[in-house]
């Protein structure tokens, strides 16, 4: 056994939220509304870490137009996730989202009215109608300055820069989890009553735009025994900035509906050959994929993204019409009414996740999962603005019910020493060793996220997914046992959390890998050339994961369809389109 | 630590930068090292620091958003706060923490008194009577108008604590003036429909009289505010309040 090089400490608490975004927020907060001594764990700061804060879209919860309503919306939700979405789920999210609105408000937000003094909304992709409430583009802004100053009003306890690596379990039941503080390189046994995970999604293991989703929650929770679901589902947003070097997010749809081009390195405006129709305002899956043809094909730009230009557009036209895309490349001295610039789709959301039922609970006793981490809320595909109301209404659930467990058993669980003793000899064990042929993060990290993006990206086909299934299964066997943390310190050792990541990362790779192995079909964010076509006889089913005596097992499960059923939306049952 | 992005095949040129680094485990004191970074077009500090952490050097800083949301990359470059990742790298360019908070490693500096400020100031809004929020509950009363000017005028802040840092009379907690992000945001729950605290008396108690309008912390604030301005309003609002000029202490505030 190695020598422990780590310190270790122990805390207690009643409820223990993992993470520091809305979902996580939501759920300390209505946690402590109960009562509970919560304690959230975040492993950035609290209020600025997660992709909350970059949220610019809107809240789907206003359903103000008189034909709008929870049904609707509902059906707007199954028909762009692919009917493979939770039904139950989206009802509650539909049903109950709409307080929270007037909640948000009484925790110090403000979102923006209309001269009526109601509250104003956009209609976003997808939706049948106009219902997203929104803070002109800081949506996820606003929203996190109220979640914030509520966790101070409340009191509630927060760690920030501390990191979980793994939930400790005692007679199949979660008692808490081994947390690492980044500042001073201790790790901490934190026991708790229920655990709550509220970490992101997994965007991050692609070439993503949201590159702090590194996965930890659906790792710590397949780990943990729970269920995941419909993990060969990733979200890609077309035109991502990607050249010039260093300017980031997504270029927004305005670019393509203004009149800007997408061309090839042949100067062709390819868009017209795949949709001669739509062209560049094809929807954002199949813009998507006509890039990455394009690419594939050798007629990428010089840096290996697309080139976007409006420099044929008048100067002052692309001044007035475009004018945060044209301030943003400005203020880096980038002039788009000369220069093409270049995008690339990236992946920003992942729709699959942990599963959970209508009280937020997974299949572990104590185990609660709330937010980006769950899936089956957007099943194959998430509608612009769903992910801020799904994060709110499942953080609040999530919040609620694990403090009332908690409150109903009132006996503090056992501390599971030997669990908790080897999770400390495994990061002391990466800490220490030095094997003859050493491998460090940065180049491994860097070889997945490229390999993910060519063999597991927009365009997937059986030949290259097993490519990188052999890479995965190459790595867990010879790349994980060898990579070492050669910074020795104990304060803010980001190496050591980087490393920590890639054991998380693997885990994810490998079901999303084997789960769209799996599913001989297309729908929304799976996309597979050798099988272009939705399949509704025979795929109307979830695929569903979790590891057993380290072993990872999958299972098929037909769906269910009591509120929607596929016949009740006759024009979508009869397209075999991936795509709604 | 770093963002996936173009690998830097060709740089445009190599840039020498200076570093202050700080180990707490080695160091007595802090000193400057030097280094050599390939700078391509349009890159930032954020990439700087990330190249040099791909290539093993170990530099603490905290960075989340890169795209200017969340603050947590402000950091002195050429003696003035700036987020990290939305300064052009230059060459020459000398990189350090911020000098208002304690270091505790390298970039990396100790705001936890933010947080703890905020909760004293009682940042909410803070009412006698809070209606439950139901499915029914009408919006705050609140014009449109009003809303646009809140949110350009304080909601946009991201606290990176950039104009804290620039503040020169408030350089520690120690400070009889707690500073202009204290100001920004006791003007700003001043404006929500539901705030009923006297916020005024609150920011005659932290200091606000010890502005000397230098409109530092406008100059230096990302997103573009003007806490200097807002601090010039609700001064005067305090000069009106003849209850302010005598008597009160800071240690009531709160």
């Amino acid at each position: 056994m190695n020598k422990r090089v780590i310190e270790t400490k122990k805390l207690d608490c009643e409820v223990l939220v993992v993470g520091g975004g809305a979902a996580a927020c939501m759920a300390a907060i209505s946690a402590k509304e109960q009562g509970a001594d919560v304690l959230l764990v975040d492993k950035g700061q609290m209020g600025k870490s997660g992709c909350s804060p970059n949220a610019h879209g809107g809240m789907a919860l206003y359903h103000k137009d008189p034909r709008d309503g929870w049904r609707v919306h509902t059906e707007d939700t199954l028909m762009s996730g692919g009917f493979l979405n939770d039904q139950e789920l989206v009802r509650i999210m539909t049903q109950e989202s709409r307080r929270f609105v007037a909640l948000l408000e009484r925790f110090g937000c403000l979102f923006d009215r209309d001269e009526d003094g109601t509250y104003s909304v956009r209609r976003f992709g997808g939706h049948a109608y106009a219902r997203s409430v929104f803070s002109g583009d800081e949506t996820g802004h606003e929203m996190m300055i109220g979640l914030k100053k509520e966790m101070l009003r409340l009191g509630v306890s927060y760690m920030d820069e501390t990191m979980a690596t793994r939930i400790i379990t005692a007679d199949g039941r979660a008692v808490g989890a081994a947390c690492l503080h980044i500042p001073t390189g201790e790790l901490y046994y934190i026991r708790a009553g229920a655990v709550i995970l509220a970490t992101a999604c997994a965007a991050g293991i692609w070439p993503s735009a949201s590159e702090r989703q590194r996965g930890d929650g659906f790792s710590l929770a397949l780990q943990a025994g729970a269920e995941l679901v419909d993990m060969e589902f990733t979200q890609y947003h077309p035109t991502h900035a990607w050249w010039p070097f260093g300017v980031r997010g997504s270029v927004s749809e305005g670019f393509r509906s203004e009149g800007g081009y997408l061309l090839n390195s042949e100067g062709e405006r390819f868009m017209e050959r795949y949709d001669p129709e739509k062209k560049e305002l094809a929807t954002r899956d199949k813009v998507s994929v006509c890039i990455y043809k394009e690419i594939r094909a050798g007629r990428g730009a010089a840096h290996g993204g697309i080139y976007a230009s409006v420099a044929h557009l008048p100067s002052k036209y692309v001044e007035e019409r475009l004018r945060v895309i044209f301030r943003k490349y400005m203020s880096y001295g980038y002039d788009i009414r000369k220069e093409p610039i270049e995008v690339r789709p990236r992946p920003h959301y992942s729709n699959g996740g942990v599963k959970t039922n209508t009280k937020c609970q997974t299949r572990i006793p104590g185990l609660y999962a709330a937010g980006a981490v769950t899936g089956g809320v957007h099943g194959a595909n998430r509608l612009g603005s769903n992910a801020l109301v799904d994060i709110l209404v499942f953080g609040d659930i999530a919040g609620r019910e694990a403090a009332l467990e908690v409150a109903a058993h009132r006996k503090k669980p056992p501390f599971n020493e030997s669990m908790f003793g080897e999770e400390v000899d495994r990061i002391s064990g990466l800490m220490a060793r030095r094997p003859d042929d050493p491998i460090t993060t940065p180049p491994l990290r860097r070889k997945h996220i490229e390999m993910m993006d060519k063999y597991m990206g927009v365009l997937r086909t059986e030949e290259g997914m097993r490519i990188m299934q052999e890479e995965v299964a190459r790595a867990k066997e010879k790349d994980l046992p060898r990579l070492i943390v050669k910074n020795q310190s104990k304060v803010y050792n980001y190496e050591l959390r980087d490393a920590l990541e890639m054991f998380f990362r693997i885990d994810v790779e490998e079901m999303a890998i084997t789960a769209a192995l799996m599913r001989t079909e297309s729908r929304g964010g799976h996309y597979r050339e050798d099988y272009p076509v939705r399949n509704d006889k025979e795929w109307l089913k979830n695929i569903i994961f979790r590891k057993k005596n380290g072993e990872l097992l999958f299972e098929l499960r037909d769906v269910a369809m009591p509120i929607v059923k596929l016949s009740d939306l006759p024009e979508y049952a009869n397209s075999d389109s991936p795509w709604h | 630590m770093t963002c996936y992005l173009p690998p830097i095949d060709k740089p445009d040129a190599i840039y020498n930068i200076q570093i202050l680094r700080f180990d707490p485990e080695k160091d007595r004191y802090p000193h400057w090292e030097s280094y050599q970074v390939p700078f391509v077009r349009t890159m930032t500090v954020i990439e700087a620091l990330e190249y040099l952490w791909d290539q093993g050097e170990y530099i603490a800083f905290r960075s989340n958003c890169r795209e200017f949301t969340c603050g947590s990359c402000a950091m002195e470059i050429n003696g003035k706060p700036a987020l990290a990742c939305d300064t052009l790298l230059e060459d020459g360019m000398r990189i350090e923490p911020l000098s208002r908070f304690p270091v505790i490693k390298d970039l990396v500096v100790d705001t936890s008194t933010v947080p703890e400020r905020f909760k004293a100031l009682k940042l909410w809004p803070e009412c006698k009577h809070r209606e439950p929020a139901t499915k029914d509950s009408p919006p705050l009363p609140a014009a449109k108008s009003a809303i646009e000017h809140y949110r350009e005028t304080y909601s946009r802040c991201i606290e990176c604590y950039s104009c804290l840092d620039a503040c020169p009379q408030s350089d520690s907690d120690e400070s009889p003036y707690f500073g202009p992000l204290y100001m920004l945001q006791l003007a700003r729950v001043m404006e929500h429909p539901l705030d009923e605290k006297d916020r005024v008396a609150q920011a005659a108690e932290a200091g606000i009289s010890h502005c000397i309008n230098c409109y530092e912390c406008a100059n230096v604030c990302p997103m573009n505010l003007s806490p200097a301005t807002i601090v010039n309003e609700l001064r005067s609002k305090t000069i009106r309040r003849l209850d302010l000029l005598f008597g009160r202490r800071r240690k009531e505030v709160g």
